[in-house]
């Protein structure tokens, strides 16, 4: 029986297994459904029906989320909801046999945990922001939009390291 | 081989949905078995002392890639009928950065800050909160200027196949060898910074390689948005061509699906072209209309009630083939919905068949038409999903 071993993680994949097992599920999102997978567009939608029910006003007249609630349409029917689902399920089952299932706050070794609490929430504002403006996120947008060549996703995703590295010496505080 | 099957009809939208959550648990899956659910292994991306991010990335953008398009290619998926994410140049690139800021600070993207989520990180969470209020920050500050920034640099559906003039399955495998040649970089990127297990050398070492990857990243960026590269499309008025009826007929009967066919005629219609869709005629002068709805590389074909009627002024971006309907439906209804008087000529026999197909109406004397030059097909239902975030 573990004891203090409890926790301790499974051997991660082979990067280029988990890839390739990542890159089969791809395809098949393509070849089953005609598209690829994303996580911000679901993510938005489970925002809007939920603001939609307080408010709906406010929601049918924005420029930007109208659309989701226009007509009846009823924004959690959609592929991008049922991905999300999906993603949900799967890490966990994931974390689960990989003994990596854990409550905790993750940090870099001279973070602290106010620093890393601030760091991730204004990280995610700025990634909400920017996943509207870019249409997607890197699921949506450099892993799908890379698999079909689309011009806009490749510049995203260049764009995306771009930043990410430009920004990376600066905040090393945060990882190293 | 029909692909997709969703798309031609295969299942409906319940079994769709349904497999959907299958195909999500295997992305949630595979993203946290190449440990994605850690904020500091994906961060350790951009100190170049783990390259999983990039191995991972890599490895399944190309394994699709070579299998969407070779698929495409031996004739079993209809490109046609899947995704390509539409190019909006600008927002993508300034969203592109905005979101590589955001992932280093918060150490996820909003995919793996909910694989992170959901095996109990708690920073994962607070990354899908301030992913959420992004959101909202956006759809609120959502003005007529952010608006137009954000539909800028509108190029459709366009692939660097087409950019760079190469056939998409040979470009394809050759982003597949030189990702080969990047994982073995990579691994030598990898081991070299690790070597020093002071914390401090790492550091320069990995400033060395931010140069490289830094000047990598701005030339591949710089190339893009060159004028050589990719050069941004304005929108502008055109005079459309003028397309037959006949023309029109024989490509609805071959079951060519590289034409669209917009109605502009308003109001409940008791006739119409099958296969055209209603309109509302004012979208035709919106640039974005074209650019989110039509796919570049069809031709479309507007159709009025005959050659009297206005039109709004057409406003399409580059490379798009946009036709008006010869003498509008006034024509379509005379050329093709009408028996012709007398058969003599080849056309009159052609126009009989025609008229035949499109009423379905039995003939006067059922003329022997010699093996007509088309082939009616069957017609699938073929749906056009409509994807992306």
């Amino acid at each position: 029986m573990k004891t203090e071993d409890t926790h301790t993680p499974n051997k991660l994949w082979n990067p280029y297994v988990a890839g390739f097992g990542l890159g089969l599920v791809l395809l098949a999102a393509f070849v089953v459904m005609g598209q690829g997978l994303g996580a911000s567009g679901g993510l938005a939608r489970v925002v809007v029906q939920t603001l939609d029910f307080f408010a709906h006003d406010l929601i049918k007249d924005n420029g930007h989320f109208g659309k989701y609630v226009a007509d009846g349409v009823q924004p959690l029917m959609n592929f991008m909801v049922f991905l999300g689902l999906g993603v949900l399920l799967g890490g966990f089952i994931s974390a689960l046999a990989g003994n990596r299932l854990k409550l905790q706050l993750e940090r870099g070794p001279r973070a602290s945990k106010k620093t890393r609490i601030i760091a991730a929430i204004s990280g995610g504002i700025l990634m909400g922001f920017a996943a509207r403006l870019a249409y997607g996120c890197t699921s949506g947008q450099a892993l799908t939009g890379g698999a079909t060549l689309a011009a806009g996703s490749w510049a995203f995703m260049l764009a995306v390291f771009a930043g990410g590295y430009a920004l990376a010496w600066f905040v090393r505080r945060l990882w190293i | 081989m029909s692909l997709p099957f969703f798309n031609n009809g295969f299942f409906g939208l319940d079994t769709g949905l349904a497999l959907t959550v299958l195909l999500g648990f295997g992305f949630g899956f595979f993203l946290e078995r190449a440990g994605f659910g850690s904020a500091k292994k994906l961060a350790a991306q951009f100190y170049l002392y783990d390259m999983t991010v990039f191995k991972v990335m890599f490895t399944a953008i190309t394994t699709a890639m070579v299998g969407i398009w070779g698929l495409a290619k031996i004739g079993w998926l209809n490109i046609d009928l899947i995704w390509i994410n539409p190019t909006f140049l600008w927002p993508q690139i300034v969203g592109g950065v905005i979101l590589g800021l955001g992932f280093i600070i918060s150490g996820y993207c909003p995919g793996t800050s909910l694989v992170a989520s959901v095996s109990g990180k708690i920073d994962g969470m607070l990354t899908v909160l301030g992913v959420i209020i992004g959101i909202l920050l956006f759809g609120f500050v959502y003005t007529p200027e952010l608006a137009a920034f954000h539909t800028s640099g509108s190029m459709g559906r366009l692939t660097i196949a087409q950019v760079f003039g190469f056939d998409p399955m040979i470009l394809s495998l050759i982003i597949a060898a030189v990702a080969a040649v990047c994982f073995i970089f990579a691994e030598w990127v990898e081991k070299t910074v690790r070597k020093d297990t002071d914390l401090d050398a790492g550091v320069v070492k990995t400033r060395l390689g931010y140069v490289l990857v830094g000047v990598v990243v701005v030339s591949a960026a710089l190339f893009i948005i060159s004028p050589s590269g990719l050069a941004p499309v304005k929108a502008e008025s055109i005079t459309p061509e003028k397309f037959g009826s006949l023309e029109l007929a024989r490509h609805i009967v071959e079951g060519r699906n590289n034409i669209v066919i917009y109605d502009l005629r308003q109001g409940e219609l008791e006739k119409s072209i099958p296969g055209a869709v209603q309109l509302e005629a004012e979208k035709v002068s919106d640039p974005t209309f074209w650019t989110e709805s039509v796919p570049v590389h069809k031709k479309v074909v507007l159709v009025a009630s005959s050659s009297q009627e206005k039109v709004p002024e057409i406003r399409v971006p580059d490379s798009y083939r946009v036709f008006m309907l010869e003498g509008g439906f006034e024509n379509w209804e005379n050329t093709i919905l009408t028996e012709p008087e007398k058969i003599v000529t080849e056309e009159d026999k052609e126009r009989q068949a025609l008229y035949a197909y499109f009423t379905g109406a039995a003939t006067k004397a059922a003329p022997k038409v010699a093996a007509p030059a088309f082939k009616p097909k069957a017609g699938g239902k073929k749906k056009k999903v409509s994807g992306g975030c």
